[in-house]
Order: C-alpha cells, then sequence, then structure tokens
C-alpha cells in the first residue's frame, strides 16, 4: 500500500459511494495500493478521524489479498512487536461483507499540522517530506533511529516487513511509525519476492536483511534527495555530504546496509540501529574494519586459552541493549547510575546501549524538570530492548 | 543494454494491465521525453505535461506499434509522437501568448527553439539515454562502494583518500575500483572509445539529466494520470 498515492476525494476503490463500515463515517480515500485503499474516517461515537484500511475480500482471478492481510495482522497481533512506538498502532480489525478493515491512527498532514477533514489534507509520509530535496543531517539521523527501532522490534519478534519504504513510513504526532503490514511475514527461508521491486536486494532473498537492505535505501534517499534509481550516486549532493561527519557516516551505513551480498550486511535492523548510533566504529574504513576483525579473530583464538581462565574468575557476558519510551528522549538509568557515552554525552532514548553487562538491572527513566520512574528490573542477559512509557 | 528497444518490453507493453512493463517503459523513456521537450525551447512545466502526454498517448496507442525490425524503429515511431506533442503544446493559445519571452507563472512557455533540427536534437537526447543506460549496466554490476567510488574520482575529480573516506574504501581499493569500472565501461561504450571522449560524454548526459525534484513530480503526475487505466 502507497499510502502518499493520492486518489480523487469522494471516489471509493470502485469510484462510487464510500463503503459502509461500522461505527465510521468513511470520509474520503487518502491512500490507495495494490490491494485496498486508505480512508479518512470519522469516528460516529467520538468523532475522532482515524485512517481505515480497506481490502476487498474477493478479488476476481487474484489471490485473496484479504486472507493474507489477516495472517500478517494475526502474526502481527501475537508478536511483540506489534506495540513498538515506531510502528502505526492498529486499533481494530474487522470485516463486513465487502471488505477487511483496521483502523489506525491517521498521519498528520503533511505541512505537520495534525490531520484534518479538509480538503487539502494530505498524509505526512517521508516520501512527502522528500519530495526531491534531500532532508537535514539531523533530520536523516532522527528519522533513521526512528525506522530502524520500528523494524528492529519486528525483527526482534521474528518477522519481517517486507515493503519498507520512504511510502510507508508515516509521521503521527510528528512521530515517524513505519505502517503497512499487509506484507509482514515469519523469517523463514522461502520467504516470497514481494513487496515494491525498486527497494528489493540484488540476491532476491526477503529476509531481515533484505529489510536491511530497503532500509539502506531510505537512508540513501533521504541523505541524497535523490531516487533509489540513482543509488549510490550522490549528484549535486557530493559536496555537501563530504563535508558534513553526519551525513558521510549515514552514507557508509547505507551502503553497508546495501552490501550486495546479503552477509556483508548488518544481519538485521537491531545490528544497523546498534552501527546507527556508534560513529566512531563506523568512520574506519570497511578494509581497515576487516584487517582489524582479522586482527581480533587471531587475538581471540591465541588469547583462548587465557580466556577460560579468565572466565572462571569472571562470568561477564556483555551485551547491546535498545533503551525507547513513549514520548522519547528520557534519560536512562542503570542501578542509579545516569547512563553516559564515551564522550561523556548523555544517553537519551530512543538508543542502544553497547557493552553493557549482561545482569540485572534497575531501570529507571527522567524527563528533564520531572521526577525520575522507575521501569522496573531488568535481566539484560535475557532482555535486548527495554520499552517503557512513564507511569 | 538499451540499444534498440527491446522486442519483449514491446509486447509486454501491449497487456495495458503489466505494471512492471509500464514501469520498465517509464523508467526509461521519460528522461528523454523530457529533455528533448526542454531542449526544443519548453519550460520544466511544459515538459512535464509533454512526458504525460506522451505516456498516455502510447498507451492509448500500445496496440498500433508492433515489434517489427521491417517497418521501423521504436525510437523513431515514438519521435514523431514526441515531436507531434511539442508541436501540439506550441500551437496551444496560452503558449503563443508567452512565446515570446520568459515563463509566465507555471511555466507553461514556448521559448523559441534554437538552430537545432528536431531529428538531431531527438538523436541527440537518445545518445544520452544510451551513455545513461552504458552507466546504468556497470552500476549494477557493482558494489554500492566501488560504484560509488569510481563516479566520485571519474567525475567528480575527488581524490582517491576522499572517495576512500566516504565509501569506506582503503585509497587502493577506490584506484582498482574506479579502474576496473572505467575499463568495462569502455569496452562497453565501444564506439566512444575511439574518440577518446566516452567520460567527458557521460558527464554532459549526467549534467542534461533532469532533476530529483523533477522526477518526482514527473513520476507523481505520470502515477495520477495512469493509475485509474
Amino acid at each position: 500500500m502507497d499510502v502518499a498515492s493520492q486518489v480523487g476525494a469522494n471516489a471509493g476503490e470502485d469510484g462510487r459511494t464510500p463503503p459502509e463500515i461500522p461505527d465510521f463515517e468513511m470520509l474520503r480515500p487518502v491512500g490507495r495500493g495494490g490491494f485496498g485503499e486508505v480512508w479518512l474516517a470519522g469516528n460516529r461515537t467520538t468523532g475522532q478521524l482515524r485512517a481505515v484500511k480497506l481490502i476487498r475480500l474477493r478479488l476476481p482471478g487474484q489471490v485473496d489479498p484479504a486472507s493474507r492481510e489477516i495472517a500478517s495482522l494475526t502474526r502481527l497481533e501475537a508478536g511483540r512487536g506489534c506495540r513498538h512506538p515506531n510502528l502505526l498502532a492498529i486499533h481494530h480489525v474487522g470485516k463486513t461483507d465487502q471488505y477487511l478493515f483496521y483502523v489506525m491512527d491517521p498521519a498528520d498532514d503533511v505541512s505537520g499540522g495534525p490531520a484534518s477533514n479538509g480538503p487539502e489534507y494530505r498524509p505526512a509520509t517521508l516520501q512527502a517530506r522528500l519530495e526531491g530535496k534531500p532532508l537535514s543531517a539531523e533530520a536523516c539521523r532522527d528519522y533513521a533511529t526512528q525506522l530502524l527501532a520500528g523494524l528492529a522490534s519486528l525483527h526482534q519478534a521474528g518477522m519481517v516487513h517486507r515493503d519498507v519504504k520512504p511510502a510507508n513510513c508515516l509521521f503521527v504526532d510528528r512521530k515517524l511509525k513505519l505502517a503497512d503490514f499487509g506484507l509482514v511475514t515469519d523469517v523463514h527461508p522461502l520467504v516470497s519476492r514481494i513487496g515494491t521491486q525498486k527497494y528489493m536486494p540484488p540476491d532476491g532473498r526477503m529476509d531481515m536483511r533484505a529489510d536491511v537492505y530497503a532500509a539502506g535505501l531510505v537512508i540513501y534517499e533521504m541523505i541524497s534527495g535523490l531516487t533509489v534509481d540513482e543509488f549510490p550516486s550522490l549528484g549535486p549532493q557530493v559536496d555537501r555530504i563530504r563535508n558534513d561527519p553526519a551525513l558521510a557516516s549515514l552514507l557508509q551505513l547505507s551502503l553497508h546496509a546495501c552490501e550486495r551480498q546479503p552477509e556483508r550486511r548488518p544481519e538485521d535492523a537491531r545490528a544497523m540501529l546498534a552501527e546507527l548510533t556508534s560513529p566512531a566504529r563506523m568512520a574506519e574504513p570497511s578494509s581497515r574494519r576487516h584487517l582489524f576483525a582479522a586482527i581480533g579473530t587471531v587475538a581471540v583464538l591465541g588469547a583462548a586459552a587465557l580466556g577460560s581462565w579468565f572466565f572462571a574468575f569472571s562470568h561477564e557476558t556483555r551485551c547491546d541493549v535498545n533503551f525507547v519510551t513513549e514520548p522519547y528522549e528520557a534519560r536512562i538509568y542503570l542501578d542509579g547510575v545516569l547512563q553516559r557515552g564515551a564522550e561523556g554525552n548523555i544517553y537519551t532514548t530512543p538508543c542502544t546501549i553497547h557493552d553493557l553487562v549482561a545482569r540485572r538491572y534497575r531501570v529507571e527513566f527522567e524527563y528533564p524538570g520531572q521526577p525520575r520512574w522507575q521501569a522496573g528490573t531488568y535481566d539484560l542477559a535475557r532482555t535486548r530492548q527495554i520499552v517503557a512509557s512513564p507511569p | 543494454m538499451a540499444t534498440s528497444t527491446r522486442a519483449t518490453l514491446l509486447e509486454r507493453l501491449r497487456d495495458g494491465a503489466n505494471a512492471l512493463a509500464w514501469e520498465e517503459f517509464f523508467g526509461h523513456y521519460w528522461p528523454l521525453v523530457y529533455g528533448f521537450a526542454r531542449r526544443r525551447g519548453c519550460s520544466e512545466h511544459t515538459a512535464e505535461e509533454i512526458v504525460q502526454d506522451v505516456m498516455l498517448a502510447v498507451f492509448q496507442h500500445r496496440d498500433v506499434y508492433q515489434y517489427d525490425p521491417g517497418r521501423g524503429r521504436f525510437r523513431d515511431w515514438l519521435g514523431t509522437v514526441v515531436r507531434n506533442k511539442v508541436a501540439e503544446h506550441r500551437r496551444k493559445p496560452a503558449n503563443r501568448l508567452h512565446g515570446a519571452g520568459g515563463d509566465s507563472e507555471r511555466g507553461a512557455v514556448e521559448e523559441p527553439a534554437g538552430e537545432e533540427d528536431a531529428d538531431e536534437a531527438w538523436e541527440a537526447i537518445f545518445e544520452q539515454g544510451l551513455l545513461l543506460a552504458l552507466l546504468d549496466v556497470v552500476r549494477r554490476e557493482s558494489s554500492a562502494r566501488a560504484y560509488l567510488a569510481f563516479e566520485l574520482v571519474t567525475f567528480e575529480g575527488l581524490s582517491g583518500k576522499e572517495a576512500g573516506r566516504l565509501t569506506g574504501l582503503s585509497r587502493n581499493a577506490v584506484y582498482k575500483a574506479s579502474r576496473r569500472i572505467l575499463d568495462r565501461l569502455v569496452d562497453l561504450g565501444a564506439p566512444y572509445r575511439e574518440e577518446g571522449r566516452l567520460v567527458d560524454r557521460i558527464k554532459q548526459a549526467l549534467e542534461a539529466r533532469p532533476s530529483a525534484a523533477v522526477r518526482r513530480s514527473v513520476t507523481t503526475r505520470v502515477q495520477q494520470t495512469m493509475g485509474g487505466r
């Protein structure tokens, strides 16, 4: 579903009257894709605006799109990933005689304001934000972090999205939300090649690394303002990117994510997010990284005996953990200690903290000027992502 | 490589519902149509309208042109369609009103075309399209890092060290990749090799390529026109 592709007002999928959906007044279509439409709708009881996606239950001569969508939604609901702040929330799923429908938050207006019932309303998608212009380094990094955090939650739940692209990145309350879960499926070696062709990796495998590949292309589009057809050219943005370390580092992340051989890409969105939040690692040329890796391997092998001796005295396992709060920008305390990066900068959510000792911690968050609140005690040997909201 | 329009693509285009074939056709030909219209003095806005009109005309006449080498090239048939559309726009009263001078508010202006003959202009634009297609071939064959290193060194004039910093390759790897890709490009573009100006010609073609903003605008416009068909 390409939420950004606009269709004429007051024209349903069949070009006639708005469909009947229980409890909702269907206002007008705001997006259309291969298997359905998204309508702006008002809740008849509360008056709240919602986005309602409709998928016809039967389409002559086609595979049953609704059954695939239902399977995806069922997987999503069963997985933990469906509640992530960077995934578009689905509030309700239902059926009529003709349609499968599901109810979601409407995207902000492309102008940056909230969704409205006005005729000028256009859903704010990353695609609409791009419009042929590159984004600022700050926005690129922010959106990349949010996209990868949402995707990482799907990957952590063992699912792949299969249709990551700017048109499926919506803004709701100015936060990026990965949308359109119609192609979400479990990770499986035989996952079919489906999705948007331009964002598919050349190897054809549609696994987590394929989502990583697509995310790499989205980052490329943000930093260059160019379309995926032109990847990896930088066009007129060469000087801007080479003179901005943040953009140069995002370019390298994109190139890493879009390696031709899947095994050379980050293994999933979590690994990619970790790379994004670790710019020092990115600054090294890859050949040097490989050299270091080789030296490291030799060193590890050589130190094996020493390691086993060390292990007898220390059981410290290290891990990387994602911290996500709704809203963002919370400071993180582990056992009462404010978490800071190597350069002394304070970590704020959403972020990944690397190299933590994998043990139990009391986890607290704090927004500036507000009292600290406890999220709970977590065993980091078992938890790789902590998602919390203030009480 | 798209040195001639492949019969299979034309055959697939006859099936109006074959979205992938139409996307391939659009992706390859719209920059040529747009480039021709601009070269013939059309404003950006008018050139976008002409792309839209041409795509619609090809869609409507998809049964008329059948691949038959004996009946002439698709390039010539398309060239005729494009030239006619440009001429139609010239004849529009609104455009004639603005025709003598600068851009109107919407840019629907036909500035007088230069000395260049329309056939020559179409051939030149088509040649640029072929050169970009060559570049596309080597881009698809190469890893993204290697191709970007090649572009940065060959077209942007960056040093190996700087290209390496941006691509994450060592300086040596940048030079090796650039050399290998350039050799391959020269190999593919054999007719230009003798002139020794292949890189210059490609640079010109790259500079003449429509901007990303135009690309997005045209894509949206054509999607809206063709979407319901």
